[in-house]
């Protein structure tokens, strides 16, 4: 019987809606769960998976929801809310400075304002054109959204603006430089803007689950996953919606840490389509400098670097000029295929029994089938779609079977367009086949899968067993060799290591394809975190091409939610210090540009402000035991040599708060530790 | 009868008014305008560049050869038909606010020319600003910043940090050069390359373009 202090994490996935009770003293998953994610109403998802988990964990264990201290949601529901375009209505104004490029709202006005680099004004901001621009979008607006010229290095225009704004508009504001300190005026306006339009999304989702909590009783603190894999309370995810976008994969690493207890790993996750690849750093993933793209839209957004490779179970498998490649087209597998359509199997007997096996098909294989999907708007389709789609309505097929009820040569038939537009879907050959040949699975109709790969086989004039073999030797290296190409990606190299011709003899030699002469090894310094189904198929070998360990541990299915569950608070800006051209030293902080004669001065201030300031800001999202660390850098450059000079560029103040989310029934901040330089 | 060498020769020595004479000569003689440029002037201009790395030509008489080229260049530039020499690419270059120093830029500036490319001279004294402009304007593959003083060397630094602001920094390449600049600093500022002479700056911009 357990009866301490238990965390909820919930992860509301493209698929699946994981959920997970994990015991806080003992740190171990007491019971896990998954339902469906029902998109159109994520709660009604949330609820089913509730459910699941609390039938299993009263059989179990007695009842455990009362000890619920913590609940944590990992969500895709702001990425998404912004690939599809939904949310309020958003102002922008922009201050001294106008826009080229797409912004995510149709209210853009722009004021006389703005700073230079050095923080000074650059223009004073026009408060008569400020007061205009917001009458005129009164009542048309649900929030707005602020972007000052360099409001970074200085920002009390957009400081201005929001007090005149709250007054005059009464609708939530959302300065740029408050979610992010970095450079980019374009990108710091279109996530001011995103987070604007998120509000009312966000805000409706945390009363659902608010509600569905209440059913089962459960009223502890509800934090949520950013981006950067650590947590923030309800309110401040009310205001910074987006700080939640790609919080999915973030969450699944902060998942495997916990899972695994190591804090430096390259964590792999392989889903069917694609393969994210991320670093792991002191138990926190590394993070993407240049800020998320979401949507297409690039945001100053702190999120974890993620590499993803259009490699996965259900990767095509396919033939080009007699070389076997590797996705990165998701298709169903074949043995998917069969066994819901076993009339399937005779088709593809017959292609692998005659002389279709050996014509070339354009676009495609000749062992794939085609299956209608949906229902399609007939005006669009060329008379050639038209046909095939009736074919196809009364049952799938094997593209030479379509042919030949159409009475048309293979050739001509082109359905890419058709696969595209998700009318109709492909299946082909693929890994997850592969497994089944092979004997490691037998989910689904191991005959679909042997008869692809036998035709794939004397294709490359192998037999079946030798094909399967080279076939998932080859999937192992595309993953061995994509793990490097995302490493050398975290070293800052831009190089593609299965395009650069230089490289080529050596990641040939590195990945087994070739031991002419000489072998080369590599090495990797830290293990090998899987996750995702077929993990612990293809990843042995791959660790091994690596020469390192891996560790697929246990619950991996539901990293997400135990990543959500277990995350930390973390809070973390940078107050830069530089010499001032009027002599002195001039400190740009998140909240304030200020002079200062002296730099010892100027240092102090920024540390003890900076403190103060990170410690609220760390309550606020919902931390306890707050730890605190300053850490001063000293920026000097060499001169050339004859020069013989150093030159200070800057100083720079980091400051960071991590504490473990604040649980119900807790006294508000717990003890807090502060360390400096 | 004219010749490559004579040229050639002439520039290098940076005999202004033999440049002259010799172009006028060749302009006579029906010889391309292109060819002149390309198989007289910039041959040369390449050599000077070589010598004056290794030492054996200093910088005046490096300003004399380029300014004997420019001579000739006046005369040859208007029989160009439009789009005939294409320029390899467009270089923005100036020296940074606070800095009144051009000599090192100016030389530069001859040297990138010489190697085909078109420079948008700037002047002195830049505000970050100017550069911003200058970059939307002209839409260069690089901006080349010169510095010639420990106090001035931050405004570059700046004026990188602006171009990020204004979202040009990206598909831009960004060079800095003058006496105190090392390849320290070029890292630490963000910048894509630092040259520590004027030869080597034609042979980095050549580097960045083809990058």
């Amino acid at each position: 019987m357990l009866n301490g202090n238990i965390a909820l994490g919930i992860d509301t996935g493209g698929t699946y809606t994981d959920g997970v009770l994990v015991d806080l003293f003992s740190q171990l998953v007491i019971t896990k769960g998954k339902a469906r994610t029902t998109h159109e109403n994520l709660t009604v998802g949330i609820n089913n998976c509730l459910e699941i988990l609390k039938n299993q964990s009263l059989r179990l264990h007695g009842e455990l929801f009362s000890n619920i201290k913590l609940v944590a949601l990992s969500t895709t529901l702001a990425t998404n809310a912004i690939v599809e375009g939904k949310g309020g209505e958003v102002g922008l104004l922009l201050l001294g400075h106008g826009i080229e490029g797409p912004v995510p709202t149709g209210h853009v006005m722009e004021v006389a304002g703005g700073h230079d680099i050095k923080g000074r004004e650059k223009q004073p901001l026009n408060l008569e054109g400020v007061r205009r621009a917001l009458l005129a979008m009164k009542g048309q607006i649900d929030a707005l959204a602020v972007s000052g010229y360099l409001s970074v290095r200085n920002p009390v225009h957009e400081l201005m603006v929001r007090d005149e704004a709250e007054r005059i508009l009464n609708i939530p504001v959302v300065c740029a430089h408050q979610l992010t300190t970095a450079l980019g005026f374009y990108e710091r306006s279109v996530t001011a803007v995103l987070n604007a339009r998120l509000l009312p999304t966000i805000a409706e989702l945390l009363e659902s689950v608010r509600k569905v909590l209440n059913i089962y009783g459960i009223e502890a603190p509800l934090m949520v996953v950013k981006g950067d894999g650590s947590l923030m309370s309800e309110n401040v995810t009310r205001e910074k919606p987006i700080e939640t976008i790609l919080s999915g994969p973030a969450a699944s690493i902060i998942g495997a840490t916990f899972l695994t207890g190591r804090k430096e790993a390259v964590v792999v996750d392989m889903g069917g389509t694609t393969t994210d690849v991320a670093s792991l750093e002191a138990g926190m993933p590394l993070i993407n400098p240049e800020g998320a793209i979401v949507g297409g839209l690039l945001t100053r957004v702190n999120a974890a670097r993620i590499s993803t490779f259009g490699l996965g179970g259900d990767s095509e498998l396919w033939l080009e000029k007699g070389k076997l490649k590797i996705g990165p087209q998701r298709v169903w597998p074949l043995c998917v295929a069969v066994s819901s359509y076993p009339h399937l199997l005779g088709e593809l007997n017959r292609v692998f029994n005659s002389d279709r096996k050996t014509k070339e098909v354009s676009g495609g294989q000749p062992w794939d089938c085609y299956i209608l999907l949906k229902q399609p708007d007939a005006k669009n389709l060329s008379p050639v779609e038209k046909q095939v789609i009736d074919v196809l309505r009364i049952a799938p097929h094997n593209i030479f079977t379509i042919a030949s009820l159409l009475e048309k040569d293979v050739s001509l038939l082109v359905l890419k367009s058709l696969v595209d537009r998700e009318i109709v879907a492909r299946a082909s050959l693929t890994p997850t086949d592969l497994l089944h040949v092979r004997g490691d699975y037998s989910q689904w109709d191991c005959r679909g899968a042997e008869v692809g790969a036998r035709i794939q086989a004397w294709r490359l004039k192998r037999d079946l067993d030798q094909f399967t073999d080279e076939a998932l030797k080859a999937v192992e290296r595309r993953i061995a060799g994509s793990l490097l190409q995302s490493l050398l990606n975290d070293s800052g190299s831009r190089m593609d290591i299965f395009k650069e011709a230089l490289l080529k003899p050596f990641i040939e030699r590195i990945l087994g394809i070739n031991t002419d002469q000489f072998q080369c090894m590599v090495k990797l310094d830290k293990p090998i975190i899987a996750i995702g189904a077929p993990v612990k198929n293809f990843m042995p070998r791959v660790a091994a091409l690596l020469n390192t360990e891996l560790i697929i541990p246990e619950h991996a299915e539901v990293a997400n939610a135990v990543g959500a569950a277990t995350g930390q608070v973390m809070e973390q800006f940078e107050i830069l210090i530089r010499p001032s051209p009027e002599g002195g030293f001039i400190v740009h902080a998140p909240w304030e540009r200020k002079d200062f004669m002296e730099l010892i001065d100027a240092v102090d201030y920024a540390g003890s402000e900076g403190e103060k300031y990170i410690l609220n800001r760390a309550q606020k999202a919902g931390a306890a035991a707050v730890n605190v660390t300053v850490t001063r850098e000293d920026i000097y450059s060499n001169t050339a040599q004859k020069w013989d000079e150093e030159l200070f560029v800057e100083t720079r103040i980091e400051v960071m708060a991590v504490g473990r989310p604040r649980w119900k029934d807790e006294n508000k901040g717990g003890q807090n530790y502060v360390d400096s330089w | 009868m004219f010749s490559f060498e004579e040229i050639q020769s002439a520039v290098m020595a940076g005999d202004m008014a033999k440049v002259a004479d010799l172009t006028r000569q060749a302009i006579e003689e029906k010889v391309e305008p292109a060819a002149i440029i390309n198989e007289g002037y910039i041959p040369a201009m390449n050599v000077v560049g070589k010598r004056f790395k290794n030492g054996d030509m200093f910088v005046p008489e490096v300003l004399m050869a380029a300014r004997s080229m420019n001579t000739g260049m006046e005369l040859v530039k208007p029989l160009l038909v439009e789009g005939e020499v294409q320029a390899k690419g467009t270089v923005v270059l100036g020296t940074v606010k606070g800095d009144l120093h051009d000599i090192g830029k100016n030389l530069v500036g001859m040297m990138i020319e010489s190697g085909g490319y078109d420079v948008i001279d700037l002047g002195i004294d830049l505000e970050p600003e100017k550069f911003v402009a200058a970059v939307k304007e002209n839409k260069p593959q690089i901006v080349g910043m010169s510095a010639l003083l420990t106090t001035t060397m931050l405004a570059m630094k700046e004026t990188i940090e602006l171009l990020k602001e204004e979202g040009l920094r990206d598909g831009l390449k960004v060079m800095i050069g003058g006496a105190p600049v090392s390849k320290e600093f070029s890292d630490e500022i963000g910048a894509d390359g630092y040259a520590p002479d004027a030869a080597s700056a034609t042979e980095l911009v050549e580097k960045l373009i083809n990058a």
